[in-house]
């Protein structure tokens, strides 16, 4: 049941007066889900925002000629009073992702943006403190999302320099154990590749790691073992291996 | 003195009146920067939100707590008349990202905290319209974030499918 109790829990509507709470009680939709319904779908216009009462709901995105129904395409779990779509305040005004009710069933509260813009302009003062804590509810949900997925962001490349100088000198043993490494790790951001010589054939086989942001360090005379430690040192840990490098 | 023109093409103060941006002129001083010169890293206290006013400015992930691997990646660059910093305006109030200079040099303007909270607080009017713009600053961003990672997520999917 949405009243003002319930409201005055709603981050976006902090710092309200009950007065202000009751306008927007006026303007309130209340729905309810079975476990699995579609609240909303990625690409859809976004007219209005919703407030999660009871339940849960997932926010997923969806992915070419596959159902959206797995859990490691969703993005977050939202619990009663946290708000959903605020990209109806947003260019281009349409959903990025889908949400999906995963509790037994769930009860929202939708508000429709109009109604809302139309509260705001006759009442600007109600207006900053929303959009305010619109806000901050979307710069705490970025903060969540580089705390909780960092790994997306980590491109690191390793090349194996495997010209036939490279190759006699034992590359493809080194490129043996780099991959046993790599398959023991299950790491996905990290990228593999061969290339020709550098030009720095009496100390083949060399190995060049690049990772975004540093400059790319060139390994010499590498084996499998040395390979190894530095994949588990360098790659894994970020500590370049001193002793190996050219 | 930072012009009313160039106030008035910043993403956040548009459709604003020559009062309200004569207001906010006054909050504001420029600062100028060298190629790869940090603006403000994700430790400082925010006392500013920041506009870019010539050259570019590159917001990069630059936490000293996660792994080598995982430092210095760039979120995104921006061009002249863009807003950054804005978690200087926003709950909880901590920097998200490092600020760094990506041209050969680049003037920003630096937007006082303090006063510009002050000024949005007494004239809820201009508040609400610039806590809209702000609102769009800081989705878009986020968006930008979520794309990144969508298609990083996508990808591992992908993969193992």
């Amino acid at each position: 049941m949405v009243d003002i109790d319930f409201l005055r829990k709603v981050g976006i509507f902090k710092g309200l007066e009950d007065d202000q709470l009751a306008l927007i009680l006026e303007n309130c939709q209340e729905k309810e889900f079975p476990k699995g319904g579609l609240l909303f779908k990625e690409g859809q216009e976004a007219h209005c925002i919703w407030l999660v009462v009871d339940g849960e709901v997932d926010l997923r995105f969806d992915l070419p000629a596959r159902p959206t129904t797995s859990k490691e395409t969703t993005l977050n779990t939202e619990t009663t009073s946290n708000t959903l779509g605020w990209s109806a305040f947003v260019p281009p005004y349409r959903y990025v992702l889908s949400a999906y009710c995963t509790s037994e069933s769930c009860k929202v509260a939708q508000l429709e943006k109009a109604d809302l813009l139309t509260l705001f302009e006759e009442d600007p003062g109600m207006g900053y403190s929303v959009m305010s804590n619109l806000a901050g509810v979307v710069s705490t949900r970025f903060h969540k999302m580089q705390q909780a997925t960092p790994d997306k962001y980590a491109i690191t490349t390793i090349v194996i320099h495997m010209a036939t100088c490279g190759i006699v000198a034992g590359a493809r043993e080194v490129m043996t154990a780099l991959m046993e490494e790599m398959a023991i790790t299950g790491r996905k951001d990290i990228h593999i590749r061969s290339s020709g010589c550098i030009g720095k054939c009496a100390t083949e086989p060399n190995v060049t790691v690049e990772i975004e942001g540093a400059e790319p360090v060139i390994y010499q005379e590498m084996t499998p073992d040395k390979m190894r430690h530095v994949f588990q040192q360098h790659v894994l840990k970020g500590d370049i291996a001193t002793e190996y490098l050219l | 003195m930072i012009s009313l023109d160039f106030l008035e093409t910043v993403d956040i103060f548009k459709d604003l009146s020559r009062d309200q941006l004569t207001a906010i002129q006054a909050c504001c001083q420029e600062e100028t920067f060298a190629r790869n010169d940090r603006i403000f890293s994700t430790h400082e206290d925010p006392t500013a939100l920041w506009v870019v006013k010539a050259g570019e400015v590159t917001l990069r992930q630059d936490q000293t707590d996660v792994p080598l691997a995982l430092r210095n990646i760039t979120i995104t660059n921006l061009p002249e008349t863009m807003t950054f910093g804005w978690s200087s305006l926003v709950s909880p109030y901590k920097y998200r990202l490092s600020a760094y200079c990506a041209s050969q040099t680049c003037s920003v303007l630096k937007v006082d905290r303090s006063s510009f909270s002050l000024l949005l607080e007494e004239d809820a009017r201009l508040g609400y319209r610039v806590m809209s713009k702000l609102l769009v600053v800081v989705g878009s961003r986020f968006h930008n974030l979520r794309e990144e990672i969508i298609k990083g997520l996508g990808q591992d999917i992908l993969n193992r499918w």
